[in-house]
């Protein structure tokens, strides 16, 4: 090589110089600029409108998980509802498979709003751009979309990985967290959601979470916690903001004007999509999807009025075919008041503040909170005076009035340790395995730290 | 198909006359500008480069009339648009120098790459046009859907170097050396190093061979050491992003999802590839061998690896820890095996064995790949249950459990993934054929491939839409001793994984005549006249014809199902060269 160049040194410098100015360049020459159709990771949380954006973006996901699949498969989980078209035969019967499709939806919908959430909380803390303010309420609306996919994760699956990061190298390998430490979770960032967030809404209808969400969420949480004497609190703190929050008219609860929510979700069009899936077709032949069962309508006391305004009936070949009815309005071009997915309520707080207050010894106040739908539903007042008969009235009470919404049944029948006594009457297939759906075969495959759930 | 009215019938629901009215055209323009330019610095000394531009822009246009669509959807006018571009410049200048050195010849050459690409996007849908003549005008649209726009953008930038010495044309040394950035790696990750030696020894040329072996026209041996990169197939992938949403907008603000997570690690695919060759030809040339061996070992591969989905995600770009090998042997032989004045018969026949196998994955046990792959088996294996038969008693579908128990339904991951096949053929080869004389030429190509695939096979619980012979040995009555299973309506408990185990899996090899193709030309005396180059008229058929035990449509692409299969094409045609 030295000989090579030794006679020619203008060469060599020539070389020298080119080698070096290609090697300088070569770091510029691969620069690109960000894509302009996206917005990259940090400059999410450098403005108000794009982490705005990405606020909206959750509760879409949330709108597309919680106004879809999950809105009914807990139902048929339960004793509320028989399928009719076969597509829900699995959750029906109580053998959802290990690759069944919807059950996969759930948690990979529910991870990715916690996805959502995490991201969010991660890069509103890190960013000098946002307001105090307004980092309190992007930090208040994420932490209570994560406490809410959580409570719903354990109360399906039981333990669940516990990701509160983003950094794919530690998510991707999580095993599942015991329940009690989910819960502890869920409960810190509802009492920071409960400090970050306002009383008033944020936006129209009352489509953002606000206190009194985390409020009722909580009550909600304490109340399956059997912390009984917090969950009045929080109840309490609802129903006592009665300016805001008033027991609506039957016809009027599910409409998007309800006086009655303390939080929905906004939709495009007007309607929801449970109302397209609940809600019978005009073919006289065709099943509903779905109908209630026989035990669930004979649970009615006579002269309930919510048979009447919540449940509609097709009858096929002398068969009566009860199905779901409490949103109505089945597409935008159907002549009724607009309607969304209300996620949260104030006659739950009455029921969950009515099971608190009995379990406490409470009887009496117990009572007047069980009575208030009641009175609502055009029934006499309970006048029951045991705990256990309170319990009981409390139980079908709730079955009654908070049926085919976010799986209540399901979850109070396995909270309260009543699905193998109650399920086994009126499922031939019944497991106690079955309280737990199965964690989907695809995650077990692609985290091998996680286990299956017993009976899978 | 018409109702009294004229309209189309949509009472079945369908119309498939509806399809003509919704006309849909696509347009590709291209414009591709490139040029060379040398410049001889000094006698052994040229500066060369290539210059290019490239762009191509794709415009898309559909209408679906509302008299094409069901009226029972309370349909309207639509139109779609759709606008595509992407353009791309490079440079590869090189500098050449040569010169004789040590009575042989050396060669060095220092060069570059340069490459820019950038490609967008954007569809747009018009609906409510009140008059079907405005479609191709967006203003005539009573609404202007846009959707998510698509952007990216690519750099690729490299430099190397080569030294190459030839000694009498009998022995050639090259050694090469390459740095390699691309804009598809995050910071830190863009550049990669690679390199190469080879050498080569023509023995023909040296005097001892011709007299030890007169036969012999040709030898050449010939190995080499060398060293590639593998970039990532997307563009952005180590970039968290967000996107806006695929479902609109919140309370009509406007919302973003997670479109990528951010993901700073992966780097450069590396592939080191050993090859040692032989080529020899005999009698002038009459034969020729090429025989050759080559391991290439794969390191850091880059996947789409697939992630549970609690990450917020389902796929990312990861560098797999694992080092996969290929090794193979290729044979190729060409024969001249009658050639006189007025007929040649020359032959071309090439073999193929390759081997893939998993050499080392550090943690594939925890990894989501443990289902699918296994240390020391090849990456195209084939996992799936083992069917075991049918119950003589019941009929029912039996298998094997990973313990070798016979069992009803396999539940565990052990017994639902045993080694059942692979894809990858065990070899493959083809044997080519050119008959000539006078003005006649005959070719045909025949191809083989010893392989296994997917097996369509009679089924329970599954609408036929032939039925197979075998269903006639299916299990009918207790006692009965056959692998066939009963005949039922229902598909059973154990149908996932019947459908994945061996039953369904089976030989697939085949030997198709590929192409067999005859023409003649014109004699040149008539042509020089007609002041005509060369007027050929051939006539040619593909998939001819196929040898197969494969119960499947086409054994070349074994496949589940009813697919098209590799088209069988005849064409006539003309050649003209003026």
């Amino acid at each position: 090589m030295k000989k090579l160049y030794k006679n020619n040194e203008i060469w060599k410098f020539l070389m020298l110089i080119a080698l070096i100015i290609l090697n300088y360049s070569c770091k510029k020459l691969i620069e690109i600029d960000a894509p302009v159709n996206e917005i990259i990771g940090s400059k999410v949380f450098n403005s108000e409108a794009s982490v705005d954006a990405a606020l909206n973006g959750l509760y879409i996901t949330f709108r597309n998980q919680f106004d879809g699949s999950i809105g009914f498969l807990p139902s048929f989980s339960s004793d509320e509802l028989n399928d009719n078209a076969g597509g829900f035969i699995s959750f029906n019967t109580n053998r959802i498979g290990v690759d069944d499709g919807f059950n996969s939806a759930i948690w990979k919908n529910s991870y990715d709003l916690i996805y959502q959430s995490n991201s969010i909380i991660e890069g509103v803390q890190l960013t000098s751009f946002l307001s105090v303010g307004k980092k309190n309420q992007l930090l208040g609306e994420a932490k209570f979309m994560r406490a809410f996919n959580y409570f719903e994760l354990v109360n399906f699956y039981g333990d669940v990985p516990l990701i509160t990061a983003t950094d794919v190298r530690i998510t991707s390998i999580a095993a599942r967290t015991s329940i009690d430490l989910v819960y502890k979770q869920i409960i810190t960032d509802l009492k920071d959601a409960q400090f970050l967030l306002d009383d008033s809404y944020l936006g129209p209808d009352r489509s953002r979470v606000n206190r009194s969400a985390a409020n009722a969420l909580l009550a909600r949480v304490y109340l399956y916690k059997q912390e009984y004497g917090n969950a009045e609190i929080q109840a309490t703190n609802v129903i006592n903001n009665a300016s805001v929050y008033q027991i609506e008219t039957l016809s009027n609860l599910f409409l998007k004007s309800s006086k009655e929510t303390i939080f929905q979700i906004a939709n495009v069009n007007g309607y929801t999509n449970l109302a397209q899936t609940f809600i019978a077709n005009t073919n006289p032949v065709s099943l509903p999807n779905c109908s209630f069962t026989d035990d669930f309508i004979s649970a009615f006391e006579p002269s309930d009025q919510r048979k009447m305004n919540w449940i509609s009936v097709k009858t096929i070949k002398n068969t009566p075919y009860f199905y779901p009815y409490k949103y109505k309005k089945l597409s935008s071009s159907v002549n009724l008041q607009p309607e969304c997915l209300i996620v949260l309520r104030l006659a739950e707080q009455y029921l969950i503040r009515a099971e608190a207050r009995v379990m406490q010894g409470k009887l009496t106040e117990g009572r007047d909170d069980l009575n208030v739908t009641r009175r609502r539903a055009g029934l006499l007042d309970n006048t029951q005076v045991s705990k256990e008969e309170l319990l009981l009235a409390i139980e079908k009470e709730k079955r009654i009035e908070l049926c085919v919404e976010f799986g209540h049944r399901w979850f109070d029948l396995k909270r309260t340790k009543r699905a193998d006594q109650i399920l086994s009457l009126v499922k031939s297939a019944w497991k106690p395995t079955a309280a737990l759906y199965p964690i989907p075969l695809i995650e077990l495959n692609n985290n091998p730290n996680l286990t299956p759930n017993p009976g899978y | 198909m018409y109702t009294e009215n004229g309209l189309l019938n949509f009472d079945g629901g369908a119309n498939y006359l509806a399809f003509l009215q919704q006309k849909s055209t696509t347009k590709t323009d291209k414009l591709m500008a490139s040029s060379h330019i040398g410049y001889k610095i000094l006698e052994n000394l040229i500066f060369e480069t290539n210059l290019g531009f490239n762009r191509i822009s794709l415009n898309g246009f559909s209408i679906y009339p509302r008299t094409s669509q069901n009226p029972a959807n309370n349909p309207n006018n639509q139109a779609q648009y759709a606008n595509n571009t992407s353009t791309t410049f490079d440079i590869e200048p090189q500098i050449d120098y040569h010169r004789n050195i040590g009575g042989g010849k050396l060669q060095a050459l220092i060069g570059g790459t340069y490459q820019s690409t950038i490609s967008k996007g954007d569809f747009i849908q018009g609906e409510n046009y009140k008059d079907e003549n405005l479609f191709g005008n967006m203003a005539g649209a009573g609404l202007l859907n846009t959707y998510l726009s698509t952007y990216s953008q690519y750099k690729y930038s490299s430099l190397f170097g080569r030294l190459n010495y030839n000694l009498q044309d009998k022995y050639i040394l090259n050694i090469s050396y390459r740095r390699d950035g691309s804009s598809r790696f995050g910071p830190g990750k863009q550049f990669g190093d690679f390199g190469a030696v080879g050498a080569a020894w023509l023995f023909s040329k040296e005097s001892f061979t011709n007299s030890l072996f007169p036969f012999l026209s040709y030898g050449k041996l010939r190995a080499s050491y060398g060293t590639v990169g593998n970039e990532p197939a997307g563009n952005y992938q180590y970039l968290q992003s967000y996107n806006l949403s695929f479902y609109g907008t919140y309370n009509g603000n406007t919302s973003t999802t997670p479109a990528r997570l951010a993901n700073p690690d992966f780097r450069w695919e590396l592939n080191k590839k050993v090859e040692f060759g032989i080529e020899t030809g005999f009698f002038k040339d009459r034969i020729l061998l090429t025989t050759s061996w080559f391991r290439n070992r794969t390191a850091n591969q880059l996947v789409n690896y697939s992630l549970p989905s609690q990450t917020g995600f389902t796929k990312y770009t990861y560098n797999l820890p694992a080092v996969v090998q290929n090794v193979g042997l290729e044979f190729s032989l060409n024969t001249i095996n009658i050639k006189s004045s007025t007929f040649t018969w020359s032959t071309n026949f090439n073999l193929s064995f390759i081997q893939n196998k998993l050499i080392s994955y550090p943690g594939l046990e925890s990894s989501s790949y443990k289902d699918l792959y296994q240390v020391g088996e090849s990456l195209s294996i084939k996992k799936g249950a083992l069917f075991a038969g049918v119950d003589p008693k019941t009929g029912t579908l039996l298998f094997y459990s990973s313990t070798g128990e016979k069992i009803l339904n396999p539940t565990s991951y052990k017994d639902r993934y045993q080694k059942i096949g692979k894809t990858m053929p065990d070899y493959f080869g083809a044997l080519t054929n050119t008959l000539k004389t006078g003005s006649f030429e005959l070719s045909f190509l025949i191809q083989f491939v010893k392989q296994e695939g997917y097996k369509p096979a009679f089924a329970p619980g599954e609408l036929h839409s032939y039925m197979p012979q075998e269903a006639l040995q299916r299990w009918q009555k207790e006692g009965d001793i056959t692998d066939i299973p009963k005949a039922s309506l229902l598909a059973g408990e154990a149908y996932i994984n019947f459908k994945s185990s061996n039953y369904f899996w089976g030989d697939a090899s085949y030997i198709k005549l590929k192409n067999l193709s005859l023409s003649y030309s014109l004699p040149s005396l008539w042509l020089t006249k007609a002041r005509i180059n060369q007027l050929r008229i051939y006539a040619q058929g593909q998939n001819l014809f196929t040898i197969t035990k494969y119960k499947g449509t086409d054994p070349e692409i074994p496949g589940v199902g009813l697919y098209i299969p590799t088209l069988r094409v005849i064409s006539l045609g003309l050649q003209l060269t003026l």
